[in-house]
């Protein structure tokens, strides 16, 4: 009986060249069994969905050819993961057009029964432009009425406008999206259990002025490279993670104003328009909690303010203001214990007096990573910033908390081996102190050179590394 | 002060010694332990001793917290066979430990992912109650899984 059936399902297995294993034979495999026991019969529905759930969609609704029972099992599976990799598996197949997947999905969903926790999607490129965004449209509809709790949206294609319909997703916890047109008609404010909010490359429209929305729960919000956000008017006073990266017109003061915050990463000096009057120093005193932050070099520039509250959308270059850099903060950062300082050039002399002052009031700061970039204009600058190394009163703290260094991009300048010096030398509890090269010959030169450095710390290990060639 | 032991007891009604403050990364476990201080022996009516041993030796591990993830994988791959990670997954469900049953619905996922149906079928032990008609009409329906 069983067998006759085993030879029907591998006739059509190889009609269908799905159950690419078959040729290997069925009973390859030989499993301990429990004696006269239909297994599945014991196991609840709860965890075959729970199994089934963790395979790939395709697998999970094959299951209902296995018995009768098992026909509508996958229809209550709670997860759904429509990502890429689902878009390339129907692509492959070819028998259902470029832009299938949506239509599957839609199929799926429609013989879907119950509530979904989590649910991706991703729009594959589309060909017919308006026909197959609105198939999008009746997917988002039919999630919408699934009270998600977790909503990721990759795109392939430039934008996609996100229907009203979303706004239902009430129960939405976390959602990540990527490439998409935020209508006005969009409510925010209807996401108050939102905790972890994720938005890269959204556009929130020209010609709209968001009224401020509060999202109460939110604790993480990472926006990159999103267009308009000065509609995006939020207040997230519970907010513990922030990151921002190049987006124009970011409110940051606004976004900044979280009494919580442990983590940021910003980059800053494309962001500002309009009315912002941000500097670092204003950054910092705000930023209570801090613990982990990481920002451009250039934007360490203490002593820049940029303004542009006088200025239309006409100005493309923000406009700075010179401020006197203190030496010391109104209040030290005691809470900050890393910092990432990205493209840091050195020999700008408002950077490393930034990156210094950083340095100067962390006093609990235990892991210092940076990426250093060439300057633009070698000699004077590195003449400069190298004298200011070498002067006595340069740092004239002891950076006793620091453990771990890490200098990536390194190039062997004057002024980055003079930086160097001056941290092994302020470093009483400097462990490890790691400098990436790309550079042979950088790497064995500057060995040779860092080691003589004097050492504060008698146990600090220093390692070159040098990637190797792809 | 003497670390305090909790009892618990298997299906076939053998029993098993376990510190408390181990026992209660079982959730069910903790909620017992809260609500009637778990005096005597807890009993668990649905794991037979085999797989209760296993959930023991899970307990008891010693693992840092950074290692945890990769100890659990391992932990499930070297029990291999599907019909002792069923039951060590339905065990971790009852008693409510999260990472023990992520990992071993985890693997059952993936051993049958690369099973033909008939693999699955033996695997599980299930009985093909469907005519040869029947599986053509879903196949014809869900063309794109088959």
């Amino acid at each position: 009986m069983i067998l006759s059936h085993t030879f029907s399902v591998t006739v059509d297995a190889i009609m269908h060249g799905g159950l690419t294993r078959f040729m290997e034979g069925n009973h390859k495999r030989r499993f301990r069994t429990v004696a006269g026991m239909d297994r599945m019969s014991n196991l609840p529905q709860h965890l075959i969905g729970l199994i089934l759930e963790r395979l790939p969609i395709q697998d999970a609704v094959r299951t209902s050819i296995l018995s009768k029972t098992w026909r509508y099992i996958w229809t209550t599976m709670t997860l759904l993961v429509f990502d890429k990799k689902f878009s390339q598996y129907t692509e492959i197949s070819k028998t259902f057009g470029c832009d299938g997947s949506i239509r599957i999905i839609n199929h799926v969903l429609i013989l879907h029964n119950g509530p979904i926790s989590k649910f991706s999607l991703h729009i594959p490129l589309i060909y017919g432009y308006s026909t197959s965004f609105h198939e999008v449209d009746q997917t988002m509809l039919l999630i919408s009425r699934k009270s998600v709790q977790e909503l990721a949206l990759t795109n392939s294609n430039r934008c996609y406008e996100l229907p009203s319909c979303v706004s239902s997703c009430s129960e939405l916890r976390k959602l990540e999206l990527e490439k998409c047109i935020f209508k006005p008609l969009l409510k925010f404010e209807v996401f108050s259990n939102l905790e972890d909010l994720r938005l890269n490359m959204i556009d929130f429209g020209q010609y709209s002025c968001g009224s401020l929305v509060t999202l109460p729960k939110l604790r993480k919000l990472v926006l990159e490279e999103c267009k308009n956000v000065y509609n995006f008017n939020i207040k997230a006073s519970q907010l513990i993670g922030l990151v921002v990266l190049p987006c124009h017109d970011a409110m940051l003061s606004r976004l900044l104003d979280s009494p919580h915050l442990i983590l940021v990463s910003l980059c800053m000096l494309r962001d500002f328009v309009r009315v912002e009057r941000i500097n670092l120093t204003w950054l910092l005193s705000n930023l209570s909690k801090i613990n982990n932050l990481s920002m451009d070099g250039n934007d360490t520039k203490f002593n820049v303010i940029y303004n542009l509250g006088s200025f239309s959308n006409e100005a493309l270059f923000p406009f700075p203001f010179l401020d006197e850099l203190p030496k010391w903060l109104p209040r030290p950062v005691d809470s900050l214990r890393l910092l990432r300082l990205r493209s840091c050039q050195l020999s700008d002399l408002d950077q490393l007096d930034g990156a210094l002052c950083l340095l100067r009031n962390s006093p609990n700061l235990e892991t210092l990573y940076m990426s250093l970039r060439k300057p633009l204009h070698y000699d004077v600058e590195e003449k400069i910033a190298s004298d200011h190394l070498e002067s006595p009163d340069c740092l004239d703290q002891t950076l006793n908390r620091l453990r771990i260094v890490k200098i990536l991009t390194f190039d062997g300048s004057r002024s980055s081996l003079l930086f160097i010096k001056l941290l092994l030398a302020h470093s009483p509890s400097l462990k490890k102190l790691t400098i990436h090269t790309s550079r042979t010959s950088v790497a064995y030169e500057s060995l040779n050179i860092v080691m003589r450095f004097p050492q504060a710390s008698p146990k600090a290990k220093l390692s070159f590394f040098i990637p190797k060639p792809n | 002060m003497s670390k305090k032991t909790l009892t618990l007891m298997s299906k076939d009604k053998q029993l098993f010694n376990i510190e408390e403050h181990l026992a209660v990364q079982s959730v069910t476990i903790r909620n017992m332990v809260k609500e009637d201080g778990a005096s005597s022996v807890i009993p668990l009516p649905r794991v037979d001793s085999e797989t209760l041993a296993l959930v023991i030796e899970y307990l008891n591990r010693q693992q840092a917290p950074e290692e945890d993830e990769d100890y659990v994988k391992k932990f499930v791959d070297e029990r291999g066979e599907i019909p002792t990670l069923l039951e060590l997954a339905q065990a971790a469900l009852d008693l409510d430990i999260k990472k023990l049953m992520d990992a071993a619905c985890m693997k059952v996922a993936d051993l049958i992912k690369d099973f033909t149906l008939e693999e699955v079928r033996e695997a599980l032990r299930i009985e093909n109650d469907r005519t040869p008609e029947e599986e053509k009409a879903i196949r014809d329906e869900f063309q794109w899984a088959f």
